[in-house]
């Protein structure tokens, strides 16, 4: 009977390690091309710049949602294998435990200011709005934590939309945030508490009631016309406007320069600055959704020109854009997050394009790449409502590797970071 | 075990106890030849008698008429033809010839075989005659006849037991004379009487008829010897007696005692845990004989295999298939590895140790082998965890191969948390459950249609039937050539 038992547990052992092992679909997605991770609602990013060499971290972004207080910092490994930091719960106390709806940094890894403009939102009242700084402290293991303080309230739906850059150009300062409340735009000190410069351009309308409360404000900060210090960009109702500091009255002065196409409505509904084509001025592109963006060419303070491009037949595009940098120049990201994909309607794309002075036309022409969610199961029209680029770190695989920009996009509640896609230059991670 | 037996002498002993027993007190009275001749009592007879011997005196006084008057009331009271025949006489003596001619006429009549009736018709001739003779002064037409002389008799009356016994008059040579009973007369002379029945022993009688007398004669016979008589004793009391016939069982135990029909019979006695032991007898009729019977021990010992509910199973003796219960096996002394196998039962293993004339009863109870059911049921779950298991694998494998084609399709991005992730962990979790429940079940298959109840019992009790109490001395009477004595048996 022993020797029957034994057979027995032989015969299970047997089996149990010829079985099936579930790992083997994580060992074989690790191969995956997109990295993606569960934020549980829609999620705002803000890429970080990669961790020091040595390290285990290979990328990091600070992760917020939209429905809750939430913050974590997501951190990629060699393999694109993510881990979630989440902040604690003080420091969650600290936001009134409201969400956060916008954020801005002040270089590569901070500080940062965080806009909650639905704190102490009681009822059908309309909130007074919050914003509050946000350092980022790296630890010896690479990893980080964050400390959050809060500042004061300040005006209705103050935080709706911030930035930040170095508006005063003042070559002693950090930087300087920018918050938009409904109709005012704040310039604060590099401590979020201290109020520099505010004003109000007449010309433009911040506050979209359309959009509702929380609607996106547009708004970039770049040296657009290649003064001492940056400008600040607003979008308004079918025009784009430019804040700049006055150092002789320290005080924000609207700029008479004024970008539009006309009666399009939605023109402005995103902004991005970047150094487009490469010639070392930053550029502005603005989206026109359905169908359109435009690329603005710098410096501004010269008769500049811009591109049109456009994408028949699109419901979405232009809605959301961001930059994607590229060895010299950066590509345009555009959101349309109803594009139909692989005869999947609705499923979205974002589209990386290399934009050129002189070159309008149909999108398609001037595409990199295509980025979309493979994912059936995703609902529709939520591809790309983020999107932007991820500094990942090679070298924490080689010391001849250095950090590549990698693409990401959100899929409603899901945050997907593409590895690698038709046309990339292959898969970064170090396990491929 | 040893038995030793120790013969001692005591004549007197067995003499005694031979008197004592009612068999021989039985074979003595069989044996006896003499018979009381004792007749019952009848008062009427007597009556006649006494009428009889009266009207023989009155007879010898002549006083005829009185005498035939007195013969007549002794006729009355028994209705012998001799008291008809003794009235007529005395009739004539009377010279009352009418009436003596009508008295022989009646005796004729009622005695028509008797040995005179030829003479009696003459004499009633003659009579007549004389009567119709011309009264004196007449002339005669023929010469007067002249009476002879006539006498009364005597009355012989023989009874036998048994009735019907043949009467032979002297010797056998005339044949028989008559049968019992029987009355009539006879000349007053001896006559020597022989009376034979069959079944009884022949008699002999003599007697002394008178004519003035009635004779009695009453014979009891007595049966004849044809029996004899047999005494079976045996070194071991208590063993059983068989006549000529096994089948019809034993007619008693040793020490036996009985009668036997003669001639020659044949002779068992036997027990348990001995060996049988046959004589051939002669029986003498009228004899007392007695047999000793020698028994040995048997050389092997008994296993009467049985119990509850134990039919069908078969009985292996050291491996060797022996019997089917119940059953009966002699087994050689020595140690001995007895089983017991039947179908659906688990097997019954023990050891017996044997010796000459143990008997050894095994009372068996079986246990059953564990039902196949459960077994069975498993087996089924288990081959349906393992198809299930299978069937999961394999889809699994179908998916993680469509995963690894998307892979490796260029135009595809696929999302590390791909939905068919989740579907195929399941797929593979499913699987591994399958088969770790159909391992499970599979082994507890194995397991239970391997598994063993407990084992069949028995209850071995063993005795030894040569001598069943032990260490005990036992008497046996016994016939020795120098006299009779006692044997007494022991087991140590």
């Amino acid at each position: 009977m022993r020797f029957v038992k034994a057979i027995n547990l032989g015969l299970m052992a047997t089996l149990a390690g010829a079985g099936c092992n579930p790992s083997v679909f994580d060992t074989e997605l690790d191969k995956a091309p997109v990295v993606a991770f569960d934020t549980g609602s829609a999620p705002l990013i803000l890429p970080l710049s990669s961790p020091p060499s040595g390290g285990t971290v290979a990328a990091r972004m600070l992760v917020s949602r939209k429905d809750k207080a939430y913050l974590a910092i997501a951190d990629y490994d060699k393999n694109g294998k993510v881990a979630l930091h989440q902040a604690s719960d003080s420091d969650l106390g600290n936001l009134g435990n409201t969400p956060v709806q916008t954020a801005a940094a002040l270089g590569p890894n901070g500080p940062f200011i965080l806009g909650t403009p639905s704190y102490g939102l009681t009822g059908t009242d309309t909130a007074p709005g919050r914003v509050a700084l946000m350092t980022l402290n790296l630890l010896p293991d690479g990893t980080s934590s964050l400390a959050i303080q809060p500042t004061l309230q300040k005006t209705e739906h103050y935080g709706i939309a911030v930035a930040a850059g170095k508006v005063t150009g003042d070559p002693a300062s950090p930087g300087e945030f920018v918050v938009v409340s409904n109709d005012t735009v704040q310039l604060l000190g590099a401590d979020a508490r201290t109020v520099i410069a505010s004003t109000s351009c007449p010309a433009v309308q911040l506050y979209d009631p359309t959009a509702g409360a929380y609607g996106y404000r547009p708004v970039a900060v770049a040296n657009f016309f290649a003064g001492g210090g940056d400008e600040i960009a607003l979008s308004g109702l079918g025009h784009v406007v430019f804040v700049q500091y006055d150092r002789t009255t320290s005080s924000l002065v609207c700029l008479p320069t004024a970008l539009s196409q006309g009666t399009m409505a939605n023109f402005g509904t995103s902004l991005v600055a970047a150094d487009f084509d490469g010639d070392g001025h930053m550029d502005l592109a603005v989206g026109a959704p359905p169908d359109r963006a435009y690329v603005y060419f710098g410096p501004f303070d010269t008769a500049g020109d811009f591109v049109s491009i456009g994408s028949p037949n699109s419901n979405n595009f232009g809605k959301r854009m961001a930059a994607f940098p590229k060895p010299i120049g950066t590509r345009l990201m555009v959101a349309d997050a109803t594009a139909l994909v692989n005869g999947r309607s609705g499923a979205g794309a974002v589209t990386l394009l290399d934009v050129a002075r002189g070159v309008s036309g149909d999108a398609a022409a001037i595409t990199w790449a295509n980025l979309f969610d493979s994912n059936e199961d995703a609902p529709t029209g939520v591809f790309g409502d983020s999107l932007g680029s991820l500094e990942f770190n090679t070298q924490v695989c080689s010391a001849a590797g250095g950090p590549n920009p990698v693409p990401w996009a959100t899929s409603g509640s899901e945050v997907l970071t593409y590895f690698n896609y038709p046309g990339s230059p292959g898969d970064l991670r170090c396990s491929n | 075990m040893r038995i030793v037996s120790v013969v001692s002498s005591f004549p007197l002993l067995l003499i005694g106890l031979l008197s004592l027993s009612p068999s021989a007190a039985r074979a003595e009275s069989l044996s006896a030849s003499s018979t009381p001749s004792t007749a019952p009592a009848d008062p009427v007879l007597q009556e006649a008698k006494v009428a009889f011997e009266e009207a023989q005196v009155l007879y010898t006084k002549d006083m005829f008429e009185e005498a035939a008057a007195k013969f007549m009331v002794a006729y009355d009271k028994k209705p012998f033809s001799s008291f008809l025949f003794n009235a007529a006489v005395a009739y004539e003596k009377a010279k009352l010839f009418d009436k003596a001619i009508s008295t022989f006429q009646k005796y004729i009549e009622v005695d028509p075989q008797a040995r005179d009736a030829v003479e009696v018709k003459g004499r009633i001739d003659s009579l007549k005659a004389v009567i119709s003779a011309p009264p004196a002064g007449q002339p005669a037409e023929k010469p007067a006849q002249v009476l002879p002389d006539i006498a009364t008799k005597g009355l012989v009356i023989i009874e036998s037991k048994p009735s019907g016994a043949s009467i032979y008059l002297d010797d056998k040579s005339k044949g028989v004379f008559a049968k019992t009973p029987w009355q009539g007369s006879f000349d007053p002379r001896p006559i020597k009487l022989l009376f034979e029945a069959k079944g009884f022993k022949p008699e002999e009688r003599e007697i002394f008829p008178r004519t003035d007398k009635i004779v009695e004669m009453y014979i009891s016979m007595s049966e004849q010897h044809f029996l004899g008589w047999i005494e079976v004793v045996s070194n071991v009391p208590g063993a059983d007696v068989y006549i000529d016939r096994q089948e019809i069982g034993a007619i008693g135990k040793t020490p036996y005692t009985g009668h036997l029909k003669p001639g020659k019979h044949t002779l068992w006695v036997q027990k348990a845990g001995f060996e049988a032991t046959r004589k051939e007898i002669e029986v003498e009729p009228g004899t007392a004989n007695t047999h000793s019977m020698t028994l040995e021990m048997v050389s092997y010992g008994t296993l009467k295999a049985g119990g509850k509910a134990s039919e069908g199973g078969k009985l292996f003796v050291d491996g060797a298939a022996a019997c089917t219960l119940p059953c009966e096996q002699q087994l050689k002394p020595g140690d001995h590895a007895l089983a017991v196998r039947k179908e659906d039962m688990e097997d019954y293993e023990g050891k017996l140790t044997v010796s000459r004339a143990d008997l050894t009863m095994m009372d068996l109870s079986y246990s059953p082998k564990p039902s196949r059911a459960k077994a069975w049921t498993e087996a089924v779950f288990s081959a349906a965890f393992f198809a299930g298991g299978i069937y999961l694998g394999l889809k699994g494998n179908e998916l993680k191969d469509e995963i690894d084609k998307d892979l490796k399709d260029p135009a595809k991005m696929i999302r590390s948390n791909d939905s068919r992730k989740t579907t195929g962990k399941i797929y593979y979790v499913g699987a591994d459950v399958c088969l770790g429940a159909g391992i499970i079940t599979a082994g507890l298959a194995v397991w239970n249609f391997l598994e063993k109840g407990p084992p069949s019992t028995a209850t071995l009790k063993t005795t030894n039937v040569a001598n069943p109490s032990g260490n005990k001395l036992s008497f046996v009477p016994m016939e020795v050539p120098s006299g009779a004595g006692m044997a007494a048996t022991g087991r140590f």
